[in-house]
């Protein structure tokens, strides 16, 4: 009977131990598991970006006779098209490098036989300066579609855009052209002895339909500093930038028909090397511009200090050198890339990030470039008259560890920042990525909660289990316990919606309440004898003394409450928030740390109390009969004896909460206004790593950089936690050894 | 998904009524709908949050009109739209923006052909400030100022209520900024028009819905905020707004949207995949003609939006057509 019985325990004990052992195991292995899908999603955030040569095609002899004066590819690298002198378009299959299709340009300008040069706006539209000075537009459109066979098919088309068309004017070397929204369109020239002219042709709508056109024009007047070696005009016709071969670079704005106004002149070359080339990056906000040493610069107009509306052009940022003169710039239609060329390499780097993203070594000079409207196709013509394409695979070029933990000086920022601002409704936004603000805003909330959450918390437990009668004691617990079972997303409602009004208006109270009512009870604990003899407070039993501090504490608040209103009239003039802000330049939000701190707290209170109140209550009873026979006081014993015994179990409890708040998402994102401010202050929000993910994931698209960079922020919470967990169990087991002897 | 259920439902709590200043009345020009013959199937629409109501709506008078029709409605944000249009996992992509030129072009890579929107509603973003705060007017040249830390718009950085002319209690006080979330449409079109394609200020507290906007902004008196207009409350005040600093004031009425002097006016539209010369699949061009019709305009009013004038809903089935 007995051994059957031992033999059941035995065989009991055994499947229950392979059943632990399998659910450890288990979740060993999907934390793991989660961890690592996790980082697969950020992962592609590092890969190297790369350029596969797709084909290199002689240029064919029937075009060889001219000058090709611009090239292009669609985004399959299949087919490229090249421009020639007489303005034919000529589309060439990569494949056998036949000519497919040639196509004049429509509407040519009367008079016109010749096209002198070709400009390329953004992504198909061409402006063609012809040989009397008169220019069209054109839009090229080429598209390869593989049929079901794998046979590849071209759509090629030149199809004409009017309003950018201007009549024949002389002596213009080079030009450009762009629309006005609604109004007509601008042209600059180059006028041979080094003199621009701005053409505004103005076209007015009246209600009935009526059109009328006029047209304004100015030439810029004032000498310039040096000899024009390059020009550029951003794509609404806003500003005009010139290069000099002294190095200097100018800035005009020609918004205004008929008029030109010099806004910047600075040198934009060490040594005063000659400026070859500039380009405006995506956005039309920043100029690159490249010297003779080949050094890439990016610059746009700062707010200077002292000067008030003024802005001048500033050096943002440098890119990697150039080996040579850069003879041309190239912006990607896409993104902040820019794509420079010298005799020998095409260097492709991120304005942003400041990456060296790819560099394509070229056996010949390449003399014209051009990027395929998506901007992963890139065609070039070298001196050899051969054509090369190229497959571009640039995967996350703005994200790098300096835009993810760096300052970086963004577009129209005053000063280089940490930032986040992901999302914007237009293509040619610069995505603000910076971790720091988030990182800092999740130390901060977990900061200031543990703050409010831990003493109040370990001093409730030691309280509960050291003095409170056991019946009371077996009342508070769960109750307690249930504060840990309202759900967050209610916590964080209450406190945005109901508590953040509320300590806006009594913010002065709450911070006497935090001097006051300590003092209060060390008072009325002073004098306790004397009132527990006098009164009816004699009643009171051991284990119910707090029953009696109730009234005080509510005394305490009344009396902060009343002090509040005496001390703003005469101490802070009347609004204490006000003078914080006049005097102190503190601003007050109403979603700020304090709420956080109270509602989090709240939350991560029933978890430090309940852990810790077990941990306390654990340690032998015998301790304390020792302890209390020896002669200590309730309070010695609970302080010198209890506590060092239960350290262990306390230290868990806080890490655990610790843990928890460091996590909590929904009551941080609807209590603070998710705002990625980086100060200390008590009196302004943040914005936390598990709440900046919960808002922007619904609509990150798929795969994009900011939904890996998400990701990427979910690694880092883990390792946060992670590391938080594993200090606290070394240092849980230090303390066990320690103090845990009994 | 979870959780923004539970924060839906939360934020429904907060929004009691959402009601609109005027009323708004359907242009009696507008047909009434007539049923066609042999429409059934099934409809899919994925994209917007703002109008996901208003599908909703609509789906259920459609089905009312055609009980043979099937249709599923999921709202989950602008940008969510055109990729299920290409992927074919939706005839009807709902957005309260247009679509990006990189999501025109993804769409024109697969169809050969480029989309087609549909208006079907008209929105007009309101600037809130509480109820108590006697501010007259803001240009936009200002809102830029008070929100936004690039001032694209050329001003001077703004912070405190008396910079803006309001006198008393306030005028000291520092201004409290509320907005939406980046994932939102209302927050990018808000970014482009109102900023000039400018950055938010890093205090601008950003809130999960355009009804905690509201009552964030009613419970705080030195606030500002902006969201739809459908969402006012008694709480806050719409601020009238003009174009540029001392140009023409107008409030965010339905006649000022239609004259077009009410600077911060869009459309909502529905995207389809239409190829040209060749009418759309039939339940679709029904659905959108409902919608376009006097009782589609209807429960345009109903949820809160602006409805469409005769004349644009003319242009609106040409497109169609």
């Amino acid at each position: 009977m007995a051994k059957n019985f031992i033999d059941k325990s035995r065989r009991n004990d055994r499947i229950a131990e392979v059943f632990i052992r399998i659910g450890g195991i288990l979740v060993i292995v999907s934390v793991i598991w989660i961890l690592v899908m996790i980082s697969r999603v950020a992962l592609p955030l590092f890969y190297q970006p790369s350029a596969k040569i797709a084909a290199t095609v002689k240029l064919p002899a029937a075009i060889s006779a001219g000058k090709v004066l611009a090239v292009g590819s669609e985004e399959n690298q299949q087919g490229v098209f090249v421009l020639d002198e007489t303005g034919t378009f000529h589309f060439i299959s990569v494949a056998d490098g036949s000519i497919s299709a040639s196509i004049k340009a429509p509407s040519i300008p009367v008079g016109a036989a010749r096209v002198v040069s070709a400009e390329c706006l953004g992504k198909s539209a061409y402006n063609l300066l012809w040989d009397n000075g008169a220019i069209s537009s054109v839009m090229v459109i080429l598209a390869a579609a593989k049929d079901p066979e794998g046979k590849i098919s071209f759509s090629h088309d030149v199809t004409s855009q009017s309003e950018q068309s201007f009549t024949a004017t002389s002596g213009v070397v080079q030009s450009f052209a762009r629309p006005i929204e609604g109004k007509g369109a601008v042209r600059i020239d180059r006028l041979a002895d080094d003199h621009l002219r701005v053409t505004h042709q103005l076209l007015e709508k009246d209600l009935l339909g009526n059109e009328k056109r006029s047209t304004a024009s100015a030439e810029i007047s004032e000498p310039l500093p040096g000899r024009l070696s390059t020009v550029a005009v951003d794509t609404k016709g806003h500003y005009l930038y010139a290069g000099t071969e002294n190095g200097m670079l100018l800035r005009w704005d020609i918004s205004e028909p008929g008029q030109v106004r010099l806004l910047d002149s600075v040198q934009a070359s060490r040594d005063r090397q000659p400026i070859t080339s500039l380009a405006l990056v995506l956005g039309d906000v920043s100029i690159a511009v490249g010297d003779a040493k080949g050094t890439l610069t990016t610059w746009f107009p700062v707010k200077e200090t002292g000067s008030g509306e003024d802005r001048r052009l500033t050096s943002i940022h440098t890119l990697r050198p150039n080996s040579g003169a850069i003879s041309a710039i190239i912006p990607s239609p896409r993104d902040k890339t820019l794509l420079s060329i010298n005799s020998a390499e095409i260097h492709a780097d991120h304005m942003t990030s400041e990456r060296n993203l790819l560099t394509i070594k070229t056996a010949s000079p390449i003399t014209l470039a051009a990027l395929s409207p998506k901007g992963n196709s890139l065609s070039a013509l070298d001196s050899n008259r051969s054509l090369n394409v190229w497959k571009l695979d640039i995967p996350h070029p703005e994200v790098s560890f300096s835009t993810l933990f760096g300052r970086v000086w963004y577009e129209g920022y005053d000063k280089p920042e940490y930032s986040w601002q992901s999302s914007a409704a237009n293509d040619d936004f610069e995505p603000k990525l910076s971790l720091v603000p988030l990182v800092f805003g999740t130390i901060k909330a977990t900061f200031f909660a543990m703050l409010f959450a831990a003493p109040l918390a370990l001093l409730a437990a030691l309280y509960t289990s050291q003095f409170m009668s056991p019946k009371l004691k077996g009342r508070v617990k769960p109750v307690v316990e249930i504060m840990a079972a309202i759900p967050s997303v209610v916590i964080g409602f209450l406190a945005g919606l109901w508590l953040a009004p509320l300590i806006d208006k009594s913010v002065l109270t709450i911070f006497l309440t935090i001097v006051i009512v300590p003092l209060m009870l060390l008072v009325t604990i002073f004098f306790w004898k004397r009132i527990k003899t006098a009164s009816l407070l004699q009643r009171i039993t051991r284990g119910h003394e707090f029953v009696a501090m109730i009234p005080v504490v509510i005394l305490g608040i009344y009396i902060a409450y009343l002090l509040s209103g005496v001390a703003e009239v005469s101490l802070f003039s009347g609004d204490f928030k006000q003078w914080l802000y006049s005097s102190l330049g503190i601003r007050y939000d109403q979603r700020n740390s304090i709420i956080i701190a109270i509602a989090l707290g709240f939350a991560v209170i029933p978890i430090i109390f309940t852990i810790a109140e077990d941990a306390i209550s654990n340690v032998p009873r015998n301790l304390n009969a020792a302890s209390l026979a020896l002669g200590a006081s309730r309070w010695q014993t609970a302080w010198r004896v209890v506590l060092p015994s239960a350290l262990p179990g306390v230290f868990s409890a806080i890490m655990i909460g610790f843990g928890r708040a460091i996590g909590e998402t929904m009551i941080v994102l609807m209590a603070t206004g998710n705002t990625p401010i980086m100060s200390w202050s008590l009196f302004n929000g943040l914005r936390s790593l598990s709440a900046n993910i919960a808002v922007e994931i619904p609509e990150a698209p798929l795969n994009s950089s900011l939904y890996r960079v998400l990701f990427l922020s979910a690694v880092l919470l883990f390792i946060f936690t992670f590391i938080i967990n594993t200090v606290a169990e070394s240092l849980r087991q230090r303390f066990r050894k320690k103090y845990g002897r009994y | 998904m979870f959780k923004k259920s539970i924060l839906t439902a939360a934020l429904l709590m907060v929004t009691v009524v959402a009601a609109h200043a005027e009323k708004v009345h359907v242009d009696s020009k507008i047909k009434k709908y007539t049923t066609a013959a042999g429409v059934a199937g099934n409809l899919n629409s994925i994209g917007s949050d703002s109008l996901n109501n208003l599908m909703t709506y609509w789906a259920e008078g459609f089905k009312k009109k055609y009980p043979n029709v099937n249709i599923q409605i999921e709202g989950k944000g602008s940008s969510t739209a055109p990729p299920a249009l290409i992927a074919g996992t939706a005839q009807l992509g709902p957005m309260s923006r247009e679509m990006k030129s990189s999501e025109i072009e993804e769409f024109e890579k697969k169809y050969g052909f480029k989309p087609t929107k549909i208006g079907v509603a008209l929105d007009s973003l309101a600037v809130f400030v509480n109820k108590d705060n006697h501010i007259k007017s803001l240009s936009l040249d200002k809102v830029d100022a008070i929100f936004s830390k690039t001032h694209k718009r050329g001003g001077v950085d703004v912070t405190t209520w008396g910079e803006l002319g309001v006198t008393g209690k306030l005028a000291s006080m520092p201004i409290s900024l509320y907005g939406r979330n980046s994932a939102s449409g209302t927050y990018g079109y808000f970014k482009e028009h109102a900023l000039n394609k400018g950055d938010f200020k890093n205090s601008v507290k950003e809130q999960p819905g355009s009804a905690s906007v509201v009552e964030g902004v009613a419970k705080d008196i030195g606030a500002i905020g902006y969201s739809g207009i459908g969402y006012a409350t008694s709480g806050v005040r719409a601020v009238p707004l003009s174009a540029k600093e001392g140009g023409k004031v107008a409030e965010a009425t339905y006649a000022n949207v239609l004259n077009g002097s009410y600077p911060m006016s869009r459309m909502l539209y529905i995207y389809v995949a239409k190829k040209p010369g060749q009418p759309l699949p039939k339940v679709v061009e029904e659905f959108l003609r409902y919608a376009l019709s006097k009782e589609g305009q209807e429960i345009v009013v109903k949820d809160g939006y602006d409805p469409l004038t005769a004349k644009l809903v003319d242009d609106q089935l040409k497109a169609l057509k």
